[in-house]
């Protein structure tokens, strides 16, 4: 129905989360339409951040640096060590913003039906990092999913057998939330890991 | 176009699909393993989300045709089976080995009522090697791969506690006098496992052996992950 570019680009534009045939069609219209400029801006933007954004080599999080900001900073607390899954946990970390240590990014977590062992989630970096700076502790803050758990405690494992100390974040009844709308897995999660007061 | 209402399951594993979904495995009595998607259970606050982890008693609906389902629904019968540590690992082990051996829609309501008892003992106190191993035997039998625990396999007079036995997995136990070269197992230890007491600490090197042996022609070349995360 469309010439060959626009087909195109309403195919490349699939690629992009939560869009279909339809969002593509629509936004590719848009562009040609109405913004040719920004169209423009957003191509070239798309080229240098792939060509120039790889992994941070001590956190493994997406840096165009050799060093992530976080992990350059003078001003972080090197004595703390909080393990993610994922780069988008890092930043909803720092948009909380009372965090001060630095962080180390797994990139996935402990699944062996999908063939995801400890070598595939960086744990030998992790074991490294550990030996070549002073980290007192490390902060687990895996996903409260079983896969997330299981990576939790494979880690606190090696970190224990390195004489780390190793905390687990609590993870449970969100804030403002109402107990009879909490289903039975986080209430239970709630249960055991519970704190005096 | 086949509709199923309310039957029991375990999430045997579930993987990112799509935007917003999950395609999750199901181990399930009537049908046993089958594959669902959870449409939309990844939006944020999806209530459906939570119980789409393994070690939850659930009861499943669903809808479709040949190998590909639509969840329609889903409740936990009751709180997920805690499972931690080495406990948690063991789970992983039993889910990989189901994923791996056992073939979609392949009713199998025993080997289901064996797998609850496995996780409701992993979540309890019992031994993990025991619970392991036991789980293993009563799979390879409902898999039709079960071997005499009680007779020699040539002869067909009973095992006895101080003769020496090797395994041949497509036949079961022959008495042999033990070499170098291969592995030899006391009658007294494999009456032991037959009887599931695994007092001895050699009765459950040789379970575990044994299993390994067995299951091997099932799994082929590649060794199961989840071996690699016990430490
Ligand atoms: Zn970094």
């Amino acid at each position: 129905m469309f010439s060959p570019l626009i087909d195109e680009l309403m195919h490349a534009l699939k690629v992009l989360p939560g869009v279909g045939p339809k969002s593509a069609q629509r936004m590719a219209l848009q562009l040609l339409e109405h913004n040719r400029e920004g169209a423009l801006r957003l191509a070239d933007s798309l080229q240098r951040a792939v060509e120039g954004v790889a992994r941070c080599g001590r956190c493994r999080t997406l840096t165009e640096q050799p060093l992530c900001g976080v992990c350059a900073s003078e001003r972080r607390d090197n004595s703390l060590l909080c393990v993610v899954e994922t780069p988008a946990d890092v930043l909803a970390i720092e948009q909380a913003g009372s965090y001060q240590g630095k962080y180390f990014v797994l990139l996935g977590h402990l699944s062996p039906i999908d063939g995801v062992g400890p070598e595939d989630i960086g744990i030998d970096q992790l074991l490294a990092l550990l030996e070549a700076e002073p980290v007192a502790e490390i902060i687990l803050a895996t996903n409260p999913t079983v896969e997330g758990e299981a990576t939790a405690y494979y880690i606190s494992e090696r970190a224990k057998k390195a004489g780390i100390n190793v905390t687990r974040i609590a993870h449970g009844v969100p804030l403002g939330g109402e107990l009879e709308y909490i289903d039975g897995g986080t209430l239970a999660h709630a249960f055991s890991s519970r704190r005096s007061l | 176009m086949q509709r199923v209402e309310l039957q029991p399951a375990f999430v045997v594993h579930a993987r990112p699909y799509r935007d917003t979904s999950f395609l999750v495995d199901f181990f399930t009595p009537d049908y046993g393993r089958l594959c669902a998607v959870a449409r939309g259970a990844r939006r944020g606050k999806n209530s459906q989300r939570p119980l789409l982890n393994p070690f939850i008693p659930l009861l499943i609906s669903f809808q479709g045709k040949d190998s590909l389902q639509l969840l329609l629904s889903l409740e936990s019968t009751g709180h997920g089976l805690p499972l931690t540590g080495n406990r948690l690992f063991s789970g992983l082990y039993l889910n990989e080995l189901l994923r791996r051996v056992l073939s979609e829609w392949d009713s199998c309501p025993h080997l289901f009522e064996y797998y609850t008892e496995a996780l409701r003992a992993l979540a309890g106190d019992q031994d993990v090697e025991v619970v392991l191993r036991r789980f293993e035997r009563q799979l390879l039998q409902e898999l039709g791969y079960a071997i005499d625990w009680h007779c020699e396999a040539h002869t067909g007079s009973p095992l006895m506690a101080d003769a020496w036995y090797r395994l041949e997995p497509q036949e079961g136990f022959i008495e042999s006098a033990p070499d170098e070269r291969g592995r030899y197992y006391l009658g007294a230890n494999l009456i032991a496992i037959a009887e599931d007491s695994y007092e001895l600490a050699e009765t459950k090197r040789a379970a575990k052996h044994i299993s390994r042996t067995l299951l091997q022609p099932l799994l082929g070349d590649q060794p199961l992950k989840s071996r690699q995360l016990f430490l």
